[in-house]
């Protein structure tokens, strides 16, 4: 075998870290990362996403007795401070997900530095703590996006693809823990639809509720069989909704029968990464060398 | 039906095609956005591939006692020599997937000819020598093609296209000395789900398809090639089955295989070379 099983606390098989966009009106960036937000359908559908969807996923999370982790763009923690004050009261982290969702690639390493900071700022007003956790914009980014998250003092990022472990990323002088997500495993991308301007870019049909739920499971018989990092990412919006909400019930008690899943924040998996001195903890150049559990031969 | 032309009874062939793409695709598609130079999300992608999928993969591989054929850009052999080494020790052949995945090989037959030299240089050099087997990625002109299937180190020709049937491949109506080994749509795992939101890929973000489906459309697959005796090839991509969920849809589809003694499973090498000794009248030793 070249590729090794992670290890996780206390003998858990694989990490699960359940992850929250809340995205509100902003999701449609999700699919364009250029477009304007100020339609009114949008910011209904974004309104009724804090005040139906949101709640209904808090109440699964404390059922379940699981914390997560919500990724707010700035902009949306001030706009529904109330909602958010809940979700951070109930123990979950809160990360910063820019300020406007900003699509990052198109600014400058400057401009990308104070839409994080002022969306972390938000939350900070908001919550009374400073986000440790970032998720970037849906959209590009470059390697000065995770320079300046870094530099303004957050510990991870949960924003590439490049493994299913976390991983480092090399900055040069510093590095930066990457807790990889992965499009498969997100519900939006499968069930968003709107006529104008069109989303998906070509309006394929809305998924099959039940099949993307298998998705989900097959990736998680995977994560499972190989000992990796589950990062489920969800939209209060899209899985908050009365048709969807039972797929999150439907892979939280596919996970539970599986058993020994170490469930965690991005900040749980963060700390654990610290503490470890193995060679999973070691940096590597971005894009140039293997995974650090393949095994040389 | 014909009497099958395979191996120990098998009714058809089948090499698992593995396409190393790692970022040149996704680096191919942002070089034409402006800063697009800079982008490091979608890139990172195709480099899950590079980073852990082939490694899955050739674990699998192993699991299940396969051979297989790697389709990888030049640019990825000199990149990352190591993986390719491992690649080969584990007795997998590796063949020619263009320079730099960039679709556009030349203008002229000079500029395509010194293009696809370019690349066998670079094979030749890690490799140890020039690949046999061509699985371009873009379109060539016929005088191209007429001179690399007339060389006598081209064996095999396996572009993805939605051809069915093993032939010697033919430029103008004119045979060639090189075998067309057809690899299909359906055997593409991308097409079926891989996805990126921007840049858009697919074009026009179609959903990710129900994995349940993708496998039961390759088994149908199998299925067909097995009643009409064909030669089939996958272009699957390290990037996409290496990744936890997919890799349970390629086990599937080996143990699908590995029980399976209608399917005689090997490289692309390995069937051109049978098929084409069968059609000149030579016995192959197996």
């Amino acid at each position: 075998m070249f590729v090794r099983k992670t290890k996780w606390p206390g003998g858990a098989n694989n990490a699960v870290m359940i992850s929250v966009n809340v995205d509100a009106e902003y999701y449609i960036r999700v699919f364009d990362p250029n477009l304007k937000v100020d339609d009114n359908n949008f910011l209904d559908m974004g309104k009724e996403s804090i005040e139906i969807g949101l709640p209904r996923l808090l109440d699964i999370l404390n059922r379940y007795n699981i914390k997560a982790t919500f990724f707010v763009p700035g902009a949306i923690a001030e706009k529904y401070s109330d909602a958010l004050i809940t979700v951070a009261e109930a123990g979950h982290e809160i990360g910063c997900h820019g300020y406007e969702h900003e699509h990052m690639g198109a600014l400058t390493p400057e401009e990308q530095y104070r839409a994080i900071q002022k969306g972390m700022e938000a939350i900070r007003k908001v919550c009374g703590n400073n986000p440790v956790g970032f998720r970037a914009p849906e959209g590009e980014i470059t390697i000065d996006t995770l320079i300046a998250a870094k530099r303004l003092g957050l510990c991870y990022s949960s924003s590439l693809h490049a493994d299913d472990v976390p991983y480092y990323t090399d900055l040069g002088e510093d590095r930066l823990l990457e807790i990889p997500i992965h499009w498969s495993l997100y519900d939006l991308p499968y069930f968003a639809f709107n006529f104008s301007p069109p989303i998906p870019a070509g309006q394929s049909r809305i998924a099959c509720s039940d099949k993307v739920l298998n998705n989900w499971k097959w990736e998680y018989d995977g994560f499972h069989r190989y000992g990796s990092c589950y990062v489920l990412q969800i939209d209060p919006q899209c899985i908050g909704s009365q048709g969807k909400i039972y797929m999150l019930e439907g892979i939280l008690d596919y996970i539970l029968e599986k058993g020994n899943a170490w469930f965690a924040t991005g900040y749980d998996i963060f700390n654990y990464y610290e503490k470890l001195e193995s060679e999973d903890a070691s940096a590597y150049v971005y894009n140039q060398v293997l995974a650090p559990n393949v095994e040389k031969r | 039906m014909n009497k099958s032309i395979w191996p120990n009874g098998a009714k058809c062939a089948f090499s698992f095609g593995w396409d190393l793409d790692g970022d040149t695709i996704w680096r191919n598609k942002v070089i034409k956005i402006p800063n697009g130079e800079n982008f490091i999300r979608s890139k990172s992608i195709g480099l899950y591939g590079i980073m852990k999928g082939a490694h899955r993969i050739l674990d699998i591989m192993e699991k299940y006692n396969l051979k297989s054929t790697w389709f990888v850009p030049a640019e990825n052999v000199e990149r990352y020599p190591e993986l390719i080494k491992d690649i080969l020790s584990c007795g997998h052949e590796i063949a020619n997937h263009g320079l730099d995945h960039d679709d556009f090989y030349g203008n002229t037959i000079e500029e395509q000819l010194d293009n696809i030299r370019r690349s066998q240089d670079i094979f030749r050099r890690i490799v140890g020598k020039p690949a046999v087997g061509f699985r371009p990625t873009g379109p060539l002109l016929s005088e191209v093609e007429q001179i690399l299937f007339e060389n006598s180190n081209t064996l095999y020709y396996s572009r993805g296209m939605a051809e069915e049937k093993i032939s010697f491949h033919e430029v103008n109506g004119k045979r060639t000395s090189a075998v067309r080994l057809p690899c299909r749509q359906e055997l593409d795992e991308y097409i079926q789900m891989v996805y990126g939101s921007y840049p858009q890929v697919l074009v026009g973000q179609p959903r990710i398809a129900p994995y349940e489906d993708v496998l039961s459309n390759f088994i149908r697959e199998f299925e067909g090639a097995i009643r009409f005796g064909s030669a089939i090839t996958s272009a699957f991509h390290p990037q996409v089955s290496g990744t936890p969920g997919k890799a349970e849809i390629i086990e599937k589809l080996c143990e699908y295989i590995t029980t399976n003694p209608d399917i005689w499973c090997t490289t692309c090498e390995e069937i051109a070379r049978h098929w084409k000794e069968n059609m000149e009248g030579v016995s192959h030793v197996c």
